[in-house]
């Protein structure tokens, strides 16, 4: 089993490298393969212009697919352990629901106050990560607060779904008051974007995954213990405050930081931790965690790659693929799989 | 629908005996049907609403196009009464002298026909530029009467205007329902679906016929498409029609005018040639940065990108701007020319009714030498 499963770990690496480089190679425009090589190798291209296309535009965006993908997979596979529920996702502790307000705030407030978005735009992206970030930002420090009150997770689970519910509310009413323009740049940035991400922002992003992904690895045997519910983990010697406290740290981190960059990004976080339990048939978090990554991975990266449409000009949104291709390909492995509680207790 | 007042019936009924005399025979209530209402007011460009006149009579049919929905309007002078063999949508007795407007394209024709007083109401009254509107809108002659998705019902029954302009169509109809129920009388003006720049200027004669100012509207708008064909025929002849490519990024999509849009014709016009005039759209195209980049990485002029109204604000947006040659070189414009006092754009409210003026505009960024005396009005270079 043990050989099986590095086996398997191995071609999922392999797969990942496949389809980062095809994600490189394909795109809207054509571009030989032998100039994509040159220009990744430091050399001149024919054409100036794929050599901004490549470094520019395709290879960020690679990067930012590996790391909400993986950082989305992640902090789903923990919110789902910590609720020990198989419907928990990135967004249930009402992160992302947070991080829309905060967007919405920035854009459609605008009208509101009689401001326009263009004012804001001196400062460009950073202003939208920043509006986003001090949302979820808001929300985790409400959460943390309720999480050291409450002693049972269901409540905070609902608490959270109530948060989210609070901001959309508070969303619908800036929708309301905001001319269709405003409401259209509000609403694209709910579809989700990889490409928006470069330089500084890329950084910040990394550093952020890197240690939420770090802190997971650090975690993963009391997550087996919680699996077996809180009364069991406490009986085995792990403090449950703590082991909460960074779950949710590590969530907010991970899926604030991504939706910051990324916009609220669909379906991932809830999906790849059930299909890495399927594949590889266990409930540990030792095996889990790195398999999550490159699940999440290499999954963000071909909707990536699918939402180019190749040989097309147009584009599709990001969310509207993760769903499309995710939804029916999870709701097929579920049905050929046993029961999937299985893996909760 | 026959919409009958019942008042005006019983007004009518009493002074039976004054119409017969007062009235053509030619013209009696009962010999008024669609068919009789013959002479057809003259729209050249105008393809959403059609008009045909009979003494005092006037029809107008507004269609919404891709439903094939027609909107059925009779405008009669005060006191008239329409027989029962006419069936319309709204009966409006004119000249309209109280009006709310729903869209700053609505503003204009008030100003142009000079009677900027008849307005007494708009939706979000910061989006008015026009002087002579703003200053009736300090004096609070002209009330904030909400949002256009959420009209404030009861501000607009208290102010009991003659005629609401609404510009909402297709299957949500809630707020023509409820302007049903509150029996105040409302038209559509439909000059954003308009497929031609002359074919939404057109619609101040629809203006006119509601005003009563017809012969003005009429008059303006010869001037105006007089105008508009002498800068066309001008632009027409130039040899060398430079590049132009439009749009903005929203996420990861790049969105811009179909070839088929009124930016895309507009730069036709004035004698440029639009860099997407293979996507065969009359609103927007949802494009992939790499295809824009592919083909407008070289190209000279880049015309309209949204909010943003300086090069800083571009590449803080989205770095990736920088990588356009237009960038580099300085040639990129938005229609932030002229802001009004609270921040509308008046190229969103004059530029409809002054096709004119927004061609102007483009052939002297296009063409610097064919119009050397023109300043630039709607549009304005980003630094």
């Amino acid at each position: 089993m043990k050989k099986a499963g590095s086996t398997l770990l191995l071609v999922m690496v392999l797969t990942l490298v496949v389809v980062a480089l095809m994600d490189i190679l394909i795109g809207s425009v054509k571009i030989p393969a032998a100039e994509i090589f040159t220009i990744l190798s430091g050399g001149q291209a024919q054409n100036q212009g794929w050599k901004t296309i490549i470094l520019e535009f395709r290879v960020p965006k690679l990067i930012t697919a590996i790391l909400a993908g993986s950082g989305l997979a992640i902090s789903g596979l923990i919110m789902q352990t910590m609720f020990r529920n198989p419907l928990a996702g990135p967004f249930v502790l009402g992160i992302s629901s947070g991080a829309s307000l905060g967007v919405a705030l920035l854009i459609l407030a605008g009208s509101f106050l009689g401001l326009s978005f263009s004012r804001f735009s001196i400062v460009g992206n950073w202003t939208l990560v920043l509006a986003a970030i001090s949302g979820a930002v808001g929300v985790l420090i409400l959460i943390l607060m309720i999480s050291i009150r409450v002693r049972d997770s269901m409540t905070l689970l609902i608490i959270g779904l109530m948060v989210g519910s609070l901001s959309s509310a508070l969303v619908s009413v800036l929708q309301y008051y905001s001319e269709a323009q405003q409401i259209q740049a509000f609403l694209i940035w709910t579809f989700g974007n990889l490409g928006g991400v470069h330089g500084q922002e890329l950084l910040v992003l990394s550093i952020a995954v890197l240690i939420g992904l770090t802190g997971c690895w650090f975690i993963s045997k009391p997550l087996n213990a919680l699996l077996l519910g809180e009364a069991y983990a406490s009986s085995m010697g792990v403090n449950i405050k703590r082991t909460r406290l960074m779950i949710i740290l590590i969530t907010s981190v991970l899926a604030g930081a991504i939706t910051a960059f990324c916009g609220p990004l669909a379906f991932i976080g809830i999906a790849i931790p059930h299909l890495a339990r399927i594949i590889f048939k266990t409930a540990d978090h030792r095996v889990l965690v790195p398999v999550s990554i490159l699940l999440g991975a290499t999954v963000m990266t071909l909707c990536d790659l699918a939402s180019q449409i190749p040989g097309s000009s147009q584009t599709l949104p990001i969310n509207a693929i993760t769903s499309l291709i995710g939804a029916p390909a999870v709701i097929a492995i579920l049905l050929k799989s046993r029961n999937l509680s299985k893996s909760f207790s | 629908m026959l919409r009958v007042n019942t008042k005006l019936i019983f007004f009518a009924v009493l002074c039976s005996g004054m119409f017969l005399v007062s009235c053509d025979p030619s013209e009696k209530q009962g010999h008024l049907t669609e068919a009789s209402i013959s002479n057809p007011v003259e729209i050249s460009y105008a393809k959403r609403f059609k008009a045909w006149k009979k003494g005092d009579i006037t029809r107008i049919v507004v269609n919404s196009g891709e439903s094939g929905e027609q909107f059925d309007y009779w405008l009669i002078p005060a006191g008239f009464v329409l027989p029962d063999t006419v069936s319309a949508d709204q009966i409006i007795e004119i000249p309209v002298t109280k009006w709310v407007v729903t869209s700053t394209t609505h503003v204009p024709g008030l100003d142009l026909l000079e009677i900027p007083d008849y307005l007494v109401g708009f939706p979000n009254t910061n989006y008015i530029s026009s002087v002579a509107i703003r200053s009736r809108i300090e004096q609070d002659l002209v009330k904030d009467i909400g949002t256009v998705n959420g009209l404030n019902f009861e501000s607009l029954v208290e102010l009991q205007p003659e005629l609401v302009i609404s510009y909402i169509s297709g299957p949500d109809r809630s707020q023509l329902d409820q302007l049903d129920q509150s029996g105040i009388p409302y038209v559509l003006n439909l000059d954003f679906m308009e497929e031609s720049p002359l074919g939404r200027a057109e619609w101040i004669k629809f203006i006119g016929l509601l005003s009563g100012r017809f012969e003005l509207a009429d008059s303006i708008f010869k001037a105006i498409e007089q105008d508009y064909l002498n800068l066309r025929n001008l632009a027409g002849n130039v040899r060398e029609k430079p590049t132009v490519f439009s749009g903005l990024l929203y996420g990861d999509t790049w969105f811009a005018p179909g070839a088929n849009s009124f930016a895309a014709k507009f730069i036709e016009h004035a004698g440029g040639n639009y860099s997407w005039d293979d996507q065969d759209h009359f609103g927007s195209v949802e494009l992939s940065l790499e295809a824009v980049f592919d083909r407008n990485g070289d190209t000279e002029f880049w015309i309209g990108t949204g909010d943003y109204s300086s090069k800083q604000a571009l590449a803080g947006a989205d770095p990736r701007y920088s990588h356009f040659q237009a960038f580099k070189t300085d040639k990129i414009y938005n229609y932030h020319g002229s802001i009004g006092p609270t921040g509308g754009f008046e190229y969103f409210e004059l530029g409809g009714a002054r096709p004119d003026l927004v061609l102007a505009d483009l052939i002297k960024i296009l063409h610097p030498d064919l119009l050397p005396d023109h300043q630039l009005y709607f549009y304005q270079k980003l630094d």
